[in-house]
């Protein structure tokens, strides 16, 4: 029964909806060129764009694969429609839906954490949308009034998050977070002395993508012997 | 002529550009969430539940959105604020948003920091950075019905398997997120390892008790704890 009602109705709905906002948003998000284009005469400098895609897309590009890959297992399905039509997914998306999900008390990976999930996402979008029109309306006057102390400590934002998200993960699974820690150390050395760099692309994100392959199967065997151990009890 | 750019990129016309792509940003979430919550309901998820998922995702959210602040000023002033407002927040990351507009400039023979910037230059940027983005959009898209199945053959079929291997999954990730500001080290790597050893505190605090407001409030208190570790750390 709980399984049809997210099989049967809040999936398709999601997956139709997710699309249909997707594919639309695209022409939406070329109005404010079309604007420039037919109200001031600008023309777009077709050499120069392509330059800067090229080197935009050569650091970026990989990411439109790795990002959604290495996030799943928290966005799901309707986080990730949300996440790729809103951004900031490691920022802002990734620490609602985990903070959603502990509080509703809900086991991730399951469906009623993807429910969740798609909660916690969506009224994240309602509330960066909200911060991102003050600072666009009044970014300067706000800056302008935070003491240099605070201004300071933004830069510090994000480390520190991700510090706090990295050790709520490990609690998750102290076990496997034994084995995948000092892998992801040596890996995240190995990174820093170019050992990567030969990959397509710089292989800056070849780190990120061998932490969560080792991550996944130092998980299966860790858990995997348990399973198995349960059965021969029983 | 850089007055005449400010109040071209600054224009009612620019923000009236600009609003469609944000108002369907809000309507998707609109839909999503509407139908999370009904269909959460008749899942056997309670309404106390999914209050408290709403209310802890609404305190999280909002320190790590003012992290674009800087960085939003600063594309505010290459490309105005209305293009700015749409570009973080759609499909929004900035580094990626400054590096477009930057890369936008250096190809036309523009510095950013002296000028000089023209109605060209805008309608190039505002090109660079909305295709640049379009591939999440694209293979999310495309693909987001289809990673389940990706995720079910990590678990090697085993459905039991599936949160164990996620968890394993995030272990992973963060821990690469984490080290990026870790090592090598440097005064942020305080705000990292600060946030994480308050965390460990947080979360072995709560396995005895289980206060309800601080699985709420617990990640927004280490981010802050770890900022204040690092700002400290850099005063001193």
């Amino acid at each position: 029964m709980e399984q049809s009602v997210y099989k049967k109705e809040y999936l398709p709905y999601i997956i139709k909806w997710g699309k249909i906002t997707s594919w639309i948003s695209i022409p939406l998000v070329c109005i404010p060129a079309l604007a420039v284009f037919l109200v001031y005469g600008g023309v777009p400098q077709w050499d120069a764009i392509v330059t800067a895609l090229v080197g935009l897309v050569s650091t970026f590009g990989i990411w439109y694969v790795v990002d959604p890959m290495t996030l799943y297992p928290i966005l799901q399905t309707p986080g990730m429609y949300l996440t790729y039509v809103s951004g900031q997914s490691k920022e802002v998306r990734s620490p609602a839906a985990i903070c959603a999900m502990s509080a509703a008390g809900v086991e991730q990976g399951t469906e009623e954490a993807s429910v969740v999930s798609a909660v916690g996402i969506s009224v994240s979008v309602f509330i960066s949308v909200l911060v991102m029109t003050v600072v666009a309306v009044g970014g300067n006057f706000i800056l302008s009034i935070l003491p240099a102390a605070v201004t300071t400590a933004l830069n510090y934002l994000m480390p520190a998050l991700f510090g706090s998200m990295w050790m709520q993960q490990i609690m998750n699974d102290v076990k496997s977070a034994a084995f995948i820690v000092p892998a992801a150390i040596v890996i995240h050395l190995l990174n820093t002395l170019g050992v990567f760099a030969s990959f397509p692309l710089g292989g800056g994100y070849m780190q990120i993508l061998l932490c969560a392959v080792v991550g996944v199967f130092t998980a299966r065997f860790v858990h995997n012997a348990k399973f198995t151990k349960k059965k021969e009890e029983a | 002529m850089e007055i005449d750019f400010n109040s071209m990129a600054n224009s009612i016309v620019m923000w009236l550009a600009c609003l469609p792509g944000i108002l369907i940003v809000l309507y998707q979430a609109f839909l999503f969430y509407r139908k999370s919550i009904s269909s959460g309901l008749k899942m056997g998820l309670t309404g106390e539940q999914l209050g408290r998922a709403r209310r802890s995702a609404a305190i999280t959210s909002i320190g790590p959105s003012f992290y674009m602040l800087t960085a939003m000023l600063s594309l505010m002033l290459y490309v105005g604020a209305p293009v700015a407002w749409l570009r973080v927040d759609y499909i929004g990351g900035t580094g990626y948003e400054i590096q477009g507009a930057v890369l936008t400039a250096e190809a036309m023979g523009i510095d950013l920091m002296e000028g000089g910037m023209n109605a060209d230059f805008l309608i190039s940027a505002i090109l660079v950075m909305t295709l640049g983005c379009l591939g999440w959009v694209v293979f999310s898209a495309l693909f987001a019905d289809k990673m389940d199945a990706v995720n079910r053959r990590l678990a090697g079929g085993n459905m039991a398997m599936i949160p164990i291997v996620g968890i394993g999954a995030l272990i992973g990730v963060f821990s690469s997120m984490a080290l990026d500001n870790i090592y090598p080290f440097a005064t942020k790597s305080w705000a990292a390892l600060g946030g994480a050893a308050v965390m460990f505190l947080v979360q072995t605090y709560n396995k005895k008790h289980n206060k309800m407001w601080l699985k709420e409030w617990g990640l927004s208190i280490c981010m802050v704890a770890g900022m204040i570790i690092a700002t400290v750390v850099d005063y001193l």
